[in-house]
């Protein structure tokens, strides 16, 4: 009996699951958001012409599972432009595009949705110009846009640096790069987040081009205050003392047009949730995450997770973690074959134990200090969708409403157009830093995971 | 009005007009409506139900920050879709309706 496997993403993980998957003999259905493969780590150009930005090993990779991505496309039902809204157990999985939505029972749903970025509040950080660093990038490489005339940098983690060093070789001014913590302690962590693991080499070379372009590097530092009526104009930088905390009268303000942040990563695991899998909050590998075991199944039976959306591990391991969840789902009918696959993918499955090593040290690059929580003021809105400021999250919890449940139906919290993906860890945190523990449960995920227009729901396609 | 280039390398094809509230400037093709706006200098695409101004923050389609009115469809992602020719955006204030 012919397995049928539905895909959702078509970043490594999701395409390398499709190859395996189909190679084994499963029908194979990919849906993904966006108009070409690759996500976000192996985003390909939109306007035809690739700068060739980043690391020589992660393009060669970018090339190589592309083009097998390729080859495959005649066999497999690929959906491009095409939104997963809601996974319920069965699996069955709601989809829509701009004009039609169609239900799929398929009999594995596998989910490598990665993770979208994260920042910290402080006042300001909604004004035009403020930026994610990821998505700076992904202009940057994909629309070869000059992003700004001067571009700063925040953040934690290695993302901020690699992100600056390649503006800088796109030609981008980049005045400044602003680091929760100092270099040195930066230079023991992975760069395997999008890098790979030829990293202490290339972590090296990003630093040397920024020494090279006289790219001030503020270790400590944060931002406290972005300026601007209409669009950032200036940003306010403040040393902190090792927590977070800000100290006073260590204020330095930089001129510049864009701010690119990145304090951490949020993983889209609300289909998983939603289907009815159990979640654990771990914060510096991505927020709520989908509880797995080494087959990548979650306790639901037929819906898998594979790559960052199960935890903050980076692109090698989304590629392997792919394959070996493709592989678990072409054998859904046969629970035997199942248990050889940790021979038959020796390789894949000791890539993912050899990078627990460097998930280990992300995890800690991107573990926020208690005092980042105090950038924000009373006035500064959390819940960018709904204009929630951090006073009603306050009054809230004051209120007595401290479940994540609570405190969204308490402020709308959550309630707008993402989903909740940008504010909830922040909310979680505003809340009480001390509860931040493995069983702080998420909002209640419901249907629509994603916006979704009305014509395409009334344009019902019949199975 | 004459564009500031703010692309990076060659660019391929042929640059068309495109209008944002109200004015002409110049998008080149294949690139989404948020590159073509912030190339010309244009990072304010909305004012949000609190008044405040916003843009681009993703650049990925998640936080639907950027959303605008691009030919009278409002709440439509800037970074999502890809520039037309004739195109006619304009910011959106609150919902939009």
């Amino acid at each position: 009996m012919t397995v049928h496997v539905a895909i959702v993403g078509a970043g490594p993980g999701g395409m390398s699951a499709a190859i395996e998957a189909q190679r084994r003999g499963a029908r194979v259905t990919l849906i993904d958001e966006a108009a070409k493969p690759g996500g976000q780590i192996f985003r390909q150009s939109a306007t035809g012409h690739e700068l060739p930005l980043g690391l020589p090993g992660e393009q060669k990779r970018k090339k190589v599972l592309l083009s097998r991505f390729r080859a495959l496309l005649d066999g497999i039902d690929y959906r491009p432009n095409c939104t997963a809204y809601a996974l319920f157990e069965g699996p069955e999985l709601h989809l829509s595009d701009q004009h039609e939505s169609e239900v799929l029972k398929p009999d594995v749903v596998l989910l490598a949705t990665g993770v979208c970025e994260r920042a910290v509040p402080f006042p300001g950080w909604t004004l035009p110009g403020v930026v994610f660093a990821g998505g700076a990038q992904a202009l940057v490489k994909s629309q070869g846009l000059k992003i700004g005339e001067r571009v700063v940098l925040a953040g934690a983690g290695p993302l901020p640096i690699a992100v600056a060093a390649q503006l800088v070789q796109a030609g981008v001014q980049v005045v400044a790069v602003a680091l929760l913590f100092p270099l040195h302690r930066m230079l023991f962590q992975p760069w395997a987040l999008w890098a790979g693991r030829s990293i202490m080499k290339e972590g090296w070379q990003y630093l040397n081009t920024l020494r090279h372009n006289n790219v001030e590097v503020l270790s400590m530092m944060v931002p406290v205050r972005a300026e601007g009526s209409h669009h950032i104009e200036s940003i306010q930088m403040i040393r902190h003392d090792g927590t977070g905390r800000p100290l006073a009268g260590t204020e330095k303000r930089i001129g510049c047009d864009v701010l690119a942040l990145n304090y951490g990563f949020t993983a889209n695991s609300e289909l998983a949730n939603m289907a009815g899998a159990q979640v654990e909050y771990s914060p510096g590998r991505g927020g709520w995450l989908p509880v797995t075991d080494v087959f990548c199944r979650t306790g639901v039976n037929g819906v898998l997770v594979a790559g960052d959306g199960a935890g903050l591990r980076g692109s090698w391991v989304a590629e392997a973690e792919g394959r070996i969840a493709g592989a678990v789902a072409a054998c859904f009918h046969d629970a035997a074959k199942t248990g050889q696959l940790e021979q038959e993918l020796e390789e894949e499955f000791g890539l993912r134990r050899r990078h627990e090593t460097f998930q280990q040290a992300v995890q800690q690059s991107l573990q926020l200090p208690s005092g980042v929580w105090g950038w924000a003021d009373d006035d500064t809105v959390v819940c960018r969708c709904e204009c929630v400021p951090l006073r009603r999250i306050r009054q809230a919890v004051a209120q007595g409403h401290t479940t994540m449940n609570g405190i969204k139906r308490n402020t709308r919290s959550g309630m707008g157009w993402c989903g909740g993906r940008m504010c909830m860890q922040n909310v979680a945190a505003y809340a009480g830093a001390g509860r931040l523990h493995a069983d702080l449960q998420p909002m209640t995920p419901r249907p629509l995971a994603r916006p979704v227009s009305l014509t395409s729901l009334k344009n019902h396609r019949a199975p | 009005m004459i564009a500031r280039n703010r692309r990076i390398g060659t660019v391929t094809g042929d640059a068309f007009k495109i209008e944002f509230e109200g004015r002409v400037i110049e998008a080149m093709p294949g690139e989404s409506v948020a590159a073509a706006l912030i190339a010309n200098g244009h990072y304010n695409l909305r004012s949000a139900e609190d008044g405040s101004q916003r843009g681009v923050l993703c650049g990925i389609g998640v936080c639907w920050e950027c959303r605008c009115i691009i030919d009278g469809r409002i709440n439509t992602r800037a970074c999502m879709v890809e520039v037309k020719p004739g195109m006619t955006i304009r910011r959106q204030r609150g919902l939009g309706y």
